[in-house]
């Protein structure tokens, strides 16, 4: 393999990282999410979502509503949750942050006991002294979906060694490809 | 062993784009149907008015007759469907709660003619007392969730409603409730 060789490919390699960031970043402006896709983590909302689906989020400026499904970030917990929205009071036309006062719940029927049959805020799943979400806790609310290809990415964060062989074989792929 | 990695490869990404691709014409099938829903609603009765640990709430009987079946296609996993009530206050321009849901996940299931109550885990409560005498809206809405593709929604709102002028407490009300 020549150099002029090796540079093409590891420019290649280059291209195809930067176009997934592109395509990703263009996302987050396009849609108005800090996320726009998310993997459900849990199993709080089967039988909709179950543990592995993907979801699409947006966020845009309408305000959140009743009814919606929300992915919203509590302090103090590292994974995000996605939940449906029971309770909305807000202040003013147009209100931000504080002046937003939003409830979420589970499913409400969660398979295997009622452990999330009351609200979150009964559940204790806010944070400490926390009554309501605001605003600036919600990341998006889902607006699409795809089953089960989120597996893979469970997969990879609970035995990080295929991640790292995955990456590794398509390197490879990438590096060593003709054309 | 480069060649079964190669073809092996190659046959991945056919795979992937075969299946992306009906993924996505799957999706886009939703968007010729137009669903034919009924959504009636009514409020039977107003069961109860209080003050609820420092906050009004109201009890409400709601008569429902639904009709989702329709919304069933062969890209539908569940319809969740639920009622909510709406009303504006001196503290708050929008209040909403949520005071009634079901998920159904079978066409049997989408026929729903019966009435309901709020109850736990949802109550129609506002932050203060404000809700004497509040006109306030109901709606009835649903949203399907696909095997594939966007979330659908619709709904039906059942406006000018008004609350009694005074607290009271009908039988209906249950004694030893929680809060929502």
């Amino acid at each position: 393999m020549n150099v002029r060789q090796l540079m093409l490919q590891t420019l290649n390699l280059g291209l195809i990282i930067t176009s997934a960031l592109i395509i990703w970043k263009s996302l987050i402006l396009w849609t108005g999410s800090e996320s726009p896709v998310v993997v459900v983590l849990s199993g709080s909302m089967e039988p909709a979502y179950y543990r592995g689906d993907i979801l699409f989020l947006t966020m845009g400026r309408r305000p959140v509503r009743v009814g919606e499904v929300v992915v919203f970030n509590i302090e103090g917990r590292d994974i995000p949750i996605v939940h449906r929205v029971v309770k909305v009071h807000e202040r003013r036309p147009g209100a931000r942050d504080e002046e937003v006062e939003i409830l979420t719940k589970a499913c409400p029927t969660p398979p295997g006991g009622d452990a999330n049959y009351g609200n979150d805020y009964e559940g204790q799943l806010y944070a400490d002294g926390q009554r309501w979400l605001n605003r600036n806790h919600i990341m998006g609310r889902v607006i699409g979906f795809l089953p089960s290809v989120g597996r893979v990415t469970i997969i990879m964060n609970d035995q990080p060694i295929v991640k790292y062989l995955l990456i590794g074989v398509l390197a490879i792929f990438v590096l060593t490809s003709k054309e | 062993m480069h060649n079964l990695l190669y073809r092996s490869n190659a046959l991945f990404t056919v795979s992937t784009t075969v299946l992306g691709v009906m993924c996505l014409l799957t999706a886009l099938t939703d968007l010729t149907h137009r669903p034919n829903v009924r959504l009636d609603a009514s409020v039977r009765s107003v069961d109860g008015l209080q003050r609820d640990y420092g906050d009004d709430r109201a009890w409400l009987s709601i008569k429902l007759d639904l009709d989702l079946r329709d919304l069933f296609t062969w890209n539908t996993k569940q319809v969740f469907v639920y009622a909510l009530a709406e009303w504006a206050t001196p503290r708050n321009h929008v209040n909403q709660a949520m005071v009634w849901s079901r998920i159904v996940q079978q066409p049997r299931g989408a026929r729903v003619k019966e009435v309901v109550r709020i109850e736990y885990p949802y109550a129609l409560t506002d932050q203060g007392v404000n809700l004497r005498g509040r006109e306030y809206n109901l709606t009835v809405a649903w949203e399907t969730t696909p095997v594939v593709g966007a979330l659908h929604k619709g709904g039906r709102q059942l406006g000018g409603l008004r609350l009694p002028d005074d607290y009271f407490r009908s039988a209906n009300v249950p004694r030893g409730h929680w809060r929502g």
